[in-house]
């Protein structure tokens, strides 16, 4: 026989959720009307499906515990069942994103908007247009001004096998090379392109290479392959 | 796939965790998050959040370059034990530093994103300031110093101060400069009773680009800045001084508000029998928002630190000993300034000038030796917080043209008639206020207007009403 107090909650789609009342006020929105005495039947909760809210409960479950118990459950345990955790696909996440706001659940709030935030952070401007539906209302000309004003912030990284070595380089050069340019064209990736097989020392050549290059497209001579970045090319294209 | 329905309050959240870089990048994703990013709450609530990423700034004098340098060290919680740092060194290329002028150093730290170089010019007796804007590459040279002082009065610059004024949304500069009633005193530097110590201050602010003095009686009996370093907290600047005593002189800490531009005295805790005062070393720092202060014996070989905090502003009782760590071996004997000691949030940073840093880790309670390459032989150390991050700093060469439009500006103005005539139509008294690499920009009918039209445009401030902080001057 449990003396637990427990409260009663309702998804948007009608599923029941019976939680205990210290899990349950993890939400300050719950934790108001549980104060407030608004809370003894079961508290309805629209904007939420039942999906997501059982999501919002495990995450209260898991770190009520660890505020109970004094910190056994470590610091580094509880932010591994974190990252484990918010390990769901994007949709997921921008619920999740939502439900914390909606039931004022700041450390889910915090950890959910931290992890879009590094998923984005190398993103190119037109797969965040993508991510957020976001029409671009800027003639092309002025978007050709902006990207002029911060052209340092459009270098593409390119990073060697270990991902020990990052190479910056500008997106014309980076297109010197086949596949890198069909991947940027195709927005088939982020500003930062793992290369895993090629060693640091062969990507300097080639990046050396894509520099005379531009700069020799640049002055109307003919430009010449070299053997290096054929070399190159060939793995890459894999 | 995209989604639409976040709430544009969540958005911003998620955007105010991003690098300065990414941002940059997502400016042209849309009109309004470029809005958005130039918006000063937003920056305000990313640059708080930033704080995690601090990288040190560390300025010194390059001395046979004679030129300002400006070393950055990553976030170093990134650094695996034991390693050699290559600090990327940027050696600040600044034309308007010519020959005759040397430099000297950064005044205090980064303030939204504007940095204070503090120069001396040959044959001045008083140094001279800029205020230098990285981000649009800007250099803003400040009026002279204006001194009162009879020709038969010694005097010196004995420290300086950036701050920032939230109020008025204003930069400021303080000078303090030290005089004395004997002219040739300060030649001997013999203690002499009858020769009195006086101290002026004098504050500029940018919004009327002008010096003035600022009352410091409450101080002027205090010997300061001290040798310790100086702290910027909440808007008030603070030094250690010394003050006359019964008995003998004490250590106390005197603030400077920027706001109201008031002067203060903070007591320093009672060390008591724990450490003899006259062995004693300390830096002033910041920890956990409050005052700190960092202390040791230098005369053992082991070093021991005590680390004492002011809990509550002003109040002497409050302050209490928070850590007491080490034994550090392998400490050099140090000798005033040249061991400099940073504080950032958990992690104490002990920088020497040969290069040694030593990191320990408060709350792991574990200590790093690294050696960081390429520091110049004279320097000062200071924390840099801003939303124009690092690579701002790596990127950032002066605008060749920019420089020299003070000199092609008053070229052309020389040329009298014949350039008014350039300009047709119904505009006179055409000022031409602005040269770079996009073409000449002009404004009528005032230059006065023009002048402040720049000055927004050049140091950013926060205003209350949200506007856009870049204005075109057209």
């Amino acid at each position: 026989m449990s003396s637990v107090k427990k409260v009663t909650l309702k998804s948007s789609d009608g599923e029941i959720f019976e939680v205990e009342e210290t899990v349950a006020m993890e939400s300050q929105t719950i934790k108001g009307l549980i104060e407030d005495d608004c809370a003894d039947n079961a508290i309805p909760l629209p904007n939420v499906t039942g999906h997501i809210l059982s999501l919002v409960i495990q995450y209260c479950k898991e770190h009520t515990s660890s505020s109970d118990s004094n910190s056994s459950k470590s610091n580094e345990k509880l932010k591994a069942w974190d990252t484990q955790f918010i390990n769901v696909d994007l949709n997921v996440l921008f619920d999740l994103i939502m439900a914390a706001n909606y039931l004022n659940v700041k450390g889910l709030l915090d950890l959910t908007c931290q992890t879009v935030a590094d998923m984005i952070k190398e993103k190119t401007p037109e797969q965040i247009r993508a991510m957020f539906n976001i029409v671009n209302d800027f003639t092309p000309e002025e978007e050709e001004e902006v990207r002029r004003e911060n052209a340092w912030a459009f270098e593409i990284s390119l990073k060697n096998n270990n991902v020990v070595d990052t190479f910056e380089v500008e997106e014309s050069m980076a297109k010197e090379l086949q596949t890198i340019k069909n991947m940027i064209e195709d927005n088939y990736t982020d500003s930062v392109i793992p290369l895993h097989n090629v060693t640091s020392d062969i990507l300097e050549l080639v990046i050396e290479d894509c520099k005379k290059h531009v700069e020799a497209a640049e002055s109307e001579s003919e430009p010449s392959y070299s053997l290096a970045s054929k070399l190159i090319d060939d793995p890459l294209k894999a | 796939m995209g989604r639409s329905d976040l709430p544009q309050e969540m958005v911003e959240d998620i955007l105010s965790r991003l690098p300065a870089k990414s941002l940059k990048r997502f400016s042209c994703v849309n009109k309004s998050w470029s809005t958005l990013f130039q918006n000063p709450c937003f920056i305000a609530k990313h640059q708080h959040l930033s704080q995690k990423n601090w990288s040190i700034f560390v300025s010194g004098a390059d001395r046979e370059a004679n030129k300002p340098v400006l070393f950055l060290h990553p976030n170093f919680d990134d650094v695996a034990a034991d390693d050699d740092f290559d600090s990327r060194g940027i050696i600040l290329e600044s034309p308007f530093l010519e020959e005759a002028k040397k430099y000297k150093e950064f005044v205090g730290s980064c303030i939204n994103g504007i940095i204070c170089l503090k120069y001396y010019v040959e044959h001045n007796k008083i140094h001279d300031f800029a205020l230098w804007n990285p981000a649009i590459r800007e250099f803003k040279v400040l009026p002279s110093l204006p001194i009162h002082f009879p020709s038969n009065v010694d005097y010196e610059d004995v420290g300086s101060a950036f701050g920032y004024d939230s109020n008025s949304n204003d930069f400021k500069v303080i000078t303090i400069l030290s005089y004395w009633n004997d002219p040739g005193y300060y030649v001997t530097y013999n203690w002499d009773p009858n020769v009195i110590m006086h101290t002026q201050v004098e504050v500029y602010t940018l919004s009327t680009n002008s010096w003035r003095q600022v009352d410091c009686d409450p101080v002027s009996h205090i010997n300061f800045p001290g040798r310790f370093r100086e702290i910027y907290l909440n808007g008030v600047y603070h030094w250690s001084g010394m003050a006359p005593g019964i008995a003998k002189d004490y250590f106390v800490i005197v603030s400077f508000d920027m706001r109201n531009e008031v002067f203060g005295i903070l007591s320093m805790p009672n060390l008591g029998d724990i450490l003899d005062p006259a062995y004693v070393w300390e830096a002033l720092a910041v920890l956990g928002n409050c005052v700190a202060l960092v202390v040791f014996d230098y005369r053992p070989t082991d070093k021991i630190f005590h680390i004492w905090v002011m809990r509550e502003y002003g109040i002497k009782e409050s302050w209490t000993k928070q850590y007491v760590i080490g034994p550090f071996s392998g400490i050099p004997h140090i000798a005033g300034s040249e061991l400099q000691i940073l504080l950032l949030g958990d992690k104490i940073l002990m920088v020497e000038n040969n290069g040694e840093v030593i990191l320990y880790n408060l709350s792991a309670q574990k200590i790093k030796n690294l050696r960081v390459r390429g520091l110049p032989s004279l320097f000062r150390a200071s924390q840099i917080m801003t939303v124009v991050e690092v690579e701002d700093f790596v990127k950032a060469q002066p605008d060749a043209i920019a420089h020299s439009a003070a000199k092609i500006i008053s070229r052309l103005k020389a040329g009298g008639e014949k350039t008014s005539n350039l300009f047709v139509g119904d505009v006179r008294e055409a000022a031409l206020i602005g040269v770079d690499s996009l073409g000449f920009d002009l404004k009528a009918p005032s230059e006065y207007s023009a002048e402040r039209q720049l000055n927004d445009l050049l140091f950013p401030r926060i205003h209350h009403k949200p506007q856009m902080m870049k204005q075109t001057p057209k």
